[in-house]
């Protein structure tokens, strides 16, 4: 795997406040790396020294070898950047907002009518790309965004909480988008979000930020190692009918603990995530599941103990 | 820049506040001139056809001082404004400056396309307006202006264009200082009222403060009174432009500011051409000044800004 970003005790102050503190990521190609923490931890100052929209006061930043401070053209020309509440020209249709990311890009002609054309069937506003913005739902303007961002064919995609403000019925539609950008045109993709039940979903990889610091990176097993040295998650299970296999063969999975029940509802203990083998393990011994849960997304569970801890 | 020009450009043109204002200089100025030519036409001792495409820009109908040279020096200023106020604050409102900052574009294209852009739509809406006079001009006079006049006309748009140019500067810098588009557009025209109004007050006041009555001769402390009045009001780009505008279509100004009134008392003759260039050219150069320290320092100031949205 190719290195693709990479920042080095990357640090910006702001007079004495530090808002990025000696910050060393590195992103391989691919990648859905998921950038989580509280407000003000210094996510979105880090992507826009990324972007070399800001420039840091110590240390480098790098995206495909170039310097994202000192060569900053080289950088944008292949990053693809969806800002938080991101805006459009209410007035001009999806189309030819479109149209003028193109000639900043220097897409001009049939070619870029042709990407448009792509994008807009991407994130599945073809339909809509003559009306003007103004008239877009929250969610369309977030997909219109995407369709933005991919116009350029990018390398590297940087999402600032794509999710924000968006109902929670559209956001599996644009959390669909961002995989299938990420798997079909191998594109890496780094997001910002408080989000964790949805991150969890989408990322390979995560960093936890705070006070500028990432104070955890991995994947999310490794980090549920980490952060919670051994302890359970509890995963709770409702089956259509209990029996005593059922009991046995989840009892005898490696990583769990404990298994109580209480008429269909079976509560787990594990020390990792088992969530599959448990519902395969029902399904094999002739059960059938109803609902399967862990109290907490395992994400949301290492960040509040994080946290918690922290405080 | 090209493509940040040519959209700015689209937009200038399409945005119905810079419309409707248009709309208004236009019928203003339509009617100016056209109760120019009804004066001209009227009134004994300015029935010549000496310099007459240039009094259709300075005469007003009816002794009123109503003349196109009025509007423009009135309108140009809010048709400067009503471009530039929302120039940058208007893209961070929309959340567009973001996005359009993280194109390979250099930052400074932005803002000289929205400058240039805005002045190029300011020549080309002027250039209009003052070919319909120049019409209507031979329209009713059946004759068309000598080479003389149209090169004082030229004269007269590149100064008011200058002039354009410095208000869309301001509205710019102001749009930069200023988080919100009603903040910057109350500057902007605050700094109008100021600059164009009441400077006139203002440097009459201080000039009684610097120049002391107790003196031996009236005459020669209102001399020193008038002089210093007119030195601060030369600060402004309202007052450079009017006195640039006056001795450019007025061949018959032979000086500028203290001096005039004692020219009119003399029957004057015109100046040649060259010579009312000559007599204008630091006005020219300190309005060309104004907007070029003026969209320097917007330029700086966007150059350096923390993008944070």
């Amino acid at each position: 795997m190719t290195e693709v970003i990479k920042t080095i005790s990357l640090t910006k102050q702001y007079g004495e406040f530090t808002a990025v503190d000696k910050l060393d990521l590195s992103i391989e190609q691919g990648e859905v790396f998921g950038f989580l923490g509280p407000n003000g931890a210094g996510k979105t100052t880090t992507i826009l020294m990324l972007l070399g929209l800001t420039s840091p006061t110590n240390g480098s930043a790098t995206i495909y070898g170039y310097d994202c401070t000192r060569n900053p053209l080289s950088v944008k020309r292949i990053t693809g950047y969806l800002p938080e509440n991101v805006g459009f020209y209410g007035e001009l249709s999806a189309e030819d907002n479109l149209r003028y990311t193109a000639s900043l890009n220097k897409i001009d002609g049939e070619e870029s009518r042709q990407r448009i054309k792509q994008v807009l069937e991407d994130v599945g506003l073809i339909e809509r790309a003559k009306q003007p913005v103004r008239q877009y739902s929250r969610g369309m303007r977030q997909r219109l965004g995407i369709a933005d961002v991919l116009l350029k064919r990018p390398k590297v995609v940087i999402l600032d909480e794509p999710t924000q403000g968006i109902d929670p019925a559209s956001v599996p539609e644009l959390l669909e988008i961002i995989r299938k950008m990420s798997q079909e045109h191998k594109i890496t993709v780094v997001l910002s979000s408080h989000q964790l039940h949805y991150v969890q979903r989408i990322c390979s990889r995560v960093a936890i930020m705070s006070k500028g610091k990432a104070v955890i990176q991995g994947n999310v097993d490794e980090l549920s190692q980490k952060v919670m040295g051994g302890e359970d998650i509890v995963v709770d299970l409702e089956v259509e009918k209990l029996t005593p296999q059922i009991t046995n063969s989840l009892s005898a999975l490696s990583g769990v603990t404990k298994v109580t029940s209480n008429g269909n509802m079976i509560t787990v203990e594990c020390s990792r995530e088992v969530k599959k083998e448990l519902a395969s393990s029902v399904i094999s011994n002739a059960g059938t599941v109803l609902t399967l849960r862990s109290a907490d997304s395992v994400l949301e569970e290492i960040y509040l103990r994080y946290f918690s801890g922290e405080r | 820049m090209g493509a940040v020009f040519w959209k700015e450009a689209a937009d200038y043109f399409g945005s119905r506040r810079f419309i409707v204002l248009l709309l208004m200089i236009a019928f203003a100025g339509v009617w100016a001139a056209y109760t120019a030519t009804q004066a001209i036409r009227a009134e004994a001792a300015l029935a010549t056809t000496e310099d007459v495409f240039l009094r259709l820009f300075t005469t007003s109908g009816s002794g009123s001082t109503l003349s196109f040279n009025f509007f423009t020096s009135f309108f140009g200023p809010l048709l400067g404004m009503a471009l530039g106020f929302d120039a940058i604050n208007g893209e961070r409102g929309r959340g567009t400056l973001a996005r359009i900052l993280s194109q390979p574009i250099y930052r400074d294209a932005l803002i000289n396309g929205k400058f240039f852009a805005g002045v190029t739509v300011l020549s080309i809406a002027l250039v209009s307006l003052m070919l319909i006079v120049i019409g209507i001009g031979i329209f009713t006079l059946g004759f068309g202006p000598t080479f003389d006049e149209i090169t004082r006309l030229a004269l007269f748009f590149v100064a008011t264009l200058i002039y354009f140019a410095v208000w869309l500067a301001i509205a710019i810098l102001f749009s930069l200082l200023f988080d919100r588009a009603v903040v910057s557009a109350l500057a902007s025209l605050g700094m109008w009222l100021v600059l164009t109004f009441f400077i006139f007050f203002f440097s009459t006041t201080i000039a009684d403060q610097i120049v002391s009555d107790q003196v031996d001769e009236p005459e020669i402390a209102a001399m020193h009174k008038m002089e210093w009045q007119q030195r601060i009001q030369r600060i402004s780009p309202a007052y450079l432009y009017g006195e640039a505008t006056q001795a450019l279509l007025n061949p018959k100004v032979r000086t500028l500011g203290a001096g005039i009134q004692q020219s009119t008392e003399v029957m004057p003759s015109p100046l040649a051409l060259g010579q009312s260039v000559g007599l204008v050219w630091p006005q020219l150069i300190t309005l060309m000044a104004i907007a070029s320290v003026v969209f320097g320092i917007a330029y700086v100031r966007f150059m350096k800004e923390e993008i944070r949205f």
